[in-house]
């Protein structure tokens, strides 16, 4: 127990210096594909936490590739449009002229429930107050209202 | 650009890591298998003494590299050739040929189990 209790201290620290070193601060700010190194960070830590056999490097080092190559492929977004649209894919509008734009909405598989949700959470009742709607790439929805213009 | 710098940094280290493991383990398995095959030569010309000091010495070589290897390594594999050397040194007090024989063989197999699956073959990846 008391390598247990060693292993916890040391991986928590490493985690969050590995979550400082990939740069985000806020899940909201995240991608999908940064939400997913996060969470796949976190499930490779508890492996050594949980199982004393396993050395501790084998959650050290696949951690630390998977920081690597997270900072490699932002940098990467960053300088090439292409390489962001094929791992970010790019917004999508499902709201225009006031109207759900239904086959966009079919094709994200986002339920009516879940867009009227989604409005109400930004404080809107009424589909026709909306000039545009869009999904981004990290799955927000961002709002352009006729009032707004 | 610092972050590239960092991230290079942290590929050389992983990188560093496991070429350490590689040669670790594959010197391993080429120095404790000499070994091994060098007290099976001892016990076929019947120098008892000799396969026992070389035993010995064995062992001792081992519980030095057994602490690095536990860094690299699951725990469980390594002590299972802790106690295959354990046993061997019991099967040379009490001369039994055919034991001695069969542990060491045992014991070098389980060795290169451990650099087999060390290695980057496909079937490993997988």
């Amino acid at each position: 127990m008391l390598i247990s209790l060693f292993r916890t201290v040391l991986l928590y620290v490493f985690i969050i210096l590995a979550v400082r070193i990939m740069g985000k601060r806020q899940l909201s700010d995240m991608q999908t594909s940064e939400l997913v190194v996060t969470l796949v960070i976190s499930d490779i830590a508890a492996i050594p936490m949980q199982n004393t056999e396993q050395p501790l490097l084998s959650g050290l080092l696949p951690i630390t590739m998977l920081v690597a190559l997270e900072i490699i492929v932002s940098i990467i977004m960053l300088k090439s449009r292409r390489f962001r649209k094929i791992i970010c894919g790019n917004p999508v509008v499902i709201i225009k002229d006031g109207k759900i734009l239904e086959d966009q909405i079919k094709k994200l598989r986002i339920t009516y429930e879940d867009l009227y949700s989604l409005l109400r959470q930004q404080e809107v009742f009424d589909v026709s107050q909306i000039k545009y709607g869009i999904v981004e790439t990290n799955g927000s929805v961002s709002l352009l209202k006729y009032d707004s213009e | 650009m610092k972050r590239l710098w960092i991230a290079c940094a942290l590929i050389f280290i992983a990188a560093l890591f496991s070429v350490l493991e590689f040669f670790l383990v594959n010197n391993s398995y080429d120095k404790f298998s000499k070994e091994l095959s060098q007290i099976q030569n001892y016990y076929s010309v019947n120098e008892f003494k000799e396969a026992e000091k070389s035993i010995n010495k064995t062992k001792n070589s081992w519980k030095n590299r057994e602490k690095t290897l536990k860094v690299f390594l699951l725990h469980g594999e390594v002590d299972t050739i802790s106690g295959s050397l354990e046993e061997l040194g019991d099967m040379i007090k009490q001369k039994d040929s055919k034991a001695v024989f069969y542990t060491c063989e045992k014991t070098k197999r389980q060795l290169l189990f451990l650099k087999k699956s060390e290695l980057p073959y496909l079937e490993n990846i997988m």
